[in-house]
């Protein structure tokens, strides 16, 4: 599956993207290829790419939020690196020979810059996600205090350019009640202020979809840009190692669906 | 034919018994990452603790869960360990610096074994694991910078935890897909998750001529770590690749901006 990396945007913030032309080992891929770098994004109806440039074997290049003035304000910016060029416009998420590694996936560096000297990032990579899916998701990351403000980055891309309108639930960690519950789009980076939806400091944030699959980013600002802070939480598969660990997933997934109907049931 | 044949042998001396981590002794056993602490000076470490059991289950329970802490120095050496009760669902963020008040080290590893292996993880021959959020705190800073876990590297049987990584036939280079800019100084940690010693080699190259700029090597033994902090004069961009015979050298990277402006860490 041909890999993106998205930019992000943020409030206070530039987004930035650094793609690589190197692999991340010496033993999966064989042979590299000059590249082309592509800018992908949604406009509800078709994929629209615009080749921003060519990249040489072993060279990095930074996409900056700011450079990419022909991309819709509020639509999500999806860089590539590929071999053959990308179709200006698709009916569906363009795609070009996978250069897959595994140990590990062949990244970029994701962040986000502030002008008043903060900046982070992590090494990511991201795919198409099946429309029919949904996620769960455990996190920790939430940080309140004095000028501190937190919120959700909530990736969505899909195969289909549409623009489907669905749902977030935040729960509580029991799985007892709806703690808020926030409008998502799919092929968007949804960003969702953590502060005023009614956790307390020390409670586990609770995420589900029913009908949305994406990658949930948690970023935390100090003073507007002076400090930031960004992780994403692990699927919870990852909480299983070896055996049928789908298997089990899909059994806690289960689990979690039958207290989300039961909470709506209430409160009904 | 014999060219597949021969592709297949070729990529078998990179994977053949070559699994990221073993399958440890008993189903019930937990496993846990060797997450990485630093303390003393300007450095606070802490974890995100909840009880992964609890999600497993459509009713809560309730009672208090057990979770063990195992703290190692950076030569491998367990010096202390710690038992934690968790409430059912509850997140505690716990400093762990806290814990090593008498020791000198500054930096080391731990691992974070959960008593509640719910059922569920056996039925589906799968082993529960930790590899959650590790945050920092440095200097003056006011934000916990993230980084998550990555490696099931360590179980534990009766009271005595064993490692889980495999050692590679051949010696792999991990190129970590990231720009080092002269502006900025960075430390990279690395664990030893395999019951032999390691020897570790950073080798830092200039970025456009893709020439060796400097080396050092290390070795680490088994629990342990080794921390590269020395800086690097050069006043183009490079890039790091660390070669050794763990299956994947994935370092932590602690980043600083110019006059310390600003502090980040990531999974590189």
């Amino acid at each position: 599956m041909f890999i993106f990396y998205p930019i992000l945007r943020a409030p206070n913030c530039h987004g930035f993207t650094v793609v690589h032309n190197y692999p991340p080992n010496n033993w999966e891929i064989r042979k590299n290829f000059d590249k082309y770098i592509n800018i992908t994004w949604s406009d509800g109806f078709k994929w629209n790419t615009k080749i921003i440039g060519t990249l040489g074997k072993n060279k990095s290049y930074k996409i900056v939020e700011k450079d990419l003035n022909f991309v819709p304000n509020h639509s999500l910016a999806l860089s590539s690196l590929s071999i053959n060029k990308l179709p200006n416009t698709s009916d569906i998420l363009p795609d070009d020979i996978h250069m897959k590694t595994n140990l590990p996936e062949w990244r970029a560096t994701i962040g986000l810059e502030s002008e008043l000297g903060g900046a982070t990032s992590f090494q990511g990579e991201a795919h198409a996600f099946p429309t029919n899916g949904s996620i769960l998701s455990f996190a920790p990351f939430f940080q309140k205090g004095k000028d501190l403000s937190s919120y959700l980055l909530f990736i969505s891309i899909e195969k289909s350019p549409s623009f489907r309108n669905t749902s977030l639930f935040f729960l509580d960690a029991y799985g007892e009640k709806i703690i808020n519950k926030k409008p998502l789009v799919s092929n968007h980076l949804n960003i969702i202020k953590l502060d005023e939806l009614g956790y307390k400091p020390s409670e586990l944030i609770v995420l589900t979809t029913e009908n949305i699959v994406g990658i949930p980013l948690f970023m935390t600002t100090y003073k507007n840009g002076k400090e930031l802070s960004l992780e994403h939480t692990h699927p919870p598969a990852s909480f299983a190692l070896h055996g049928n660990r789908w298997g089990l997933h899909k059994e806690l997934k289960e689990i979690w669906t039958k207290k989300l109907i039961h909470i709506k049931k209430t409160n009904d | 034919m014999i060219k597949v044949l021969i592709n297949k042998i070729k990529r078998g001396l990179w994977t053949y018994k070559q699994p990221l981590s073993a399958k440890p002794n008993n189903l019930n056993d937990p496993v846990s990452d060797l997450f990485v602490w630093r303390h003393l000076g300007d450095w606070k470490t802490y974890f995100d603790l909840y009880d992964i059991g609890s999600f497993y289950s459509q009713i809560p329970n309730k009672d208090e869960v057990d979770v063990k802490i195992i703290f190692y120095n950076p030569s491998g050496k367990k010096i202390k360990e710690c038992i934690i009760s968790l409430k059912n669902n509850q997140n505690k963020c716990i400093e762990i610096s806290s814990f090593l008040k008498n020791d000198k080290h500054l930096f080391g590893t731990f691992a974070v074994f959960h008593s509640n292996v719910p059922g569920n993880f056996i039925k589906y021959n799968s082993y529960l694991t930790e590899r959650g959020y590790t945050s920092y705190k440095y200097l003056n800073k006011q934000l916990r910078h993230y980084v998550h876990g990555n490696s099931d590297a360590v179980s534990i049987s009766n009271n005595f935890s064993y490692l889980l990584g495999v050692s590679s036939l051949l010696r792999r280079d991990y190129r970590l897909q990231f720009n080092l800019i002269k502006s900025e100084t960075y430390e990279f940690i690395i664990v030893n998750y395999t019951n032999k010693t390691q020897k570790v080699s950073f080798a830092f190259i200039d970025a456009s001529s893709n020439k060796k700029i400097s080396v050092k090597n290390y070795s680490i033994n088994p629990n342990g770590c080794c921390l590269f902090d020395g800086k690097i004069s050069y006043d183009a961009n490079f890039r790091l690749v660390i070669s050794s015979k763990l299956i994947m050298a994935r370092p932590i990277v602690f980043r600083y901006g110019h006059d310390l402006n600003f502090f980040d860490v990531f999974h590189g």
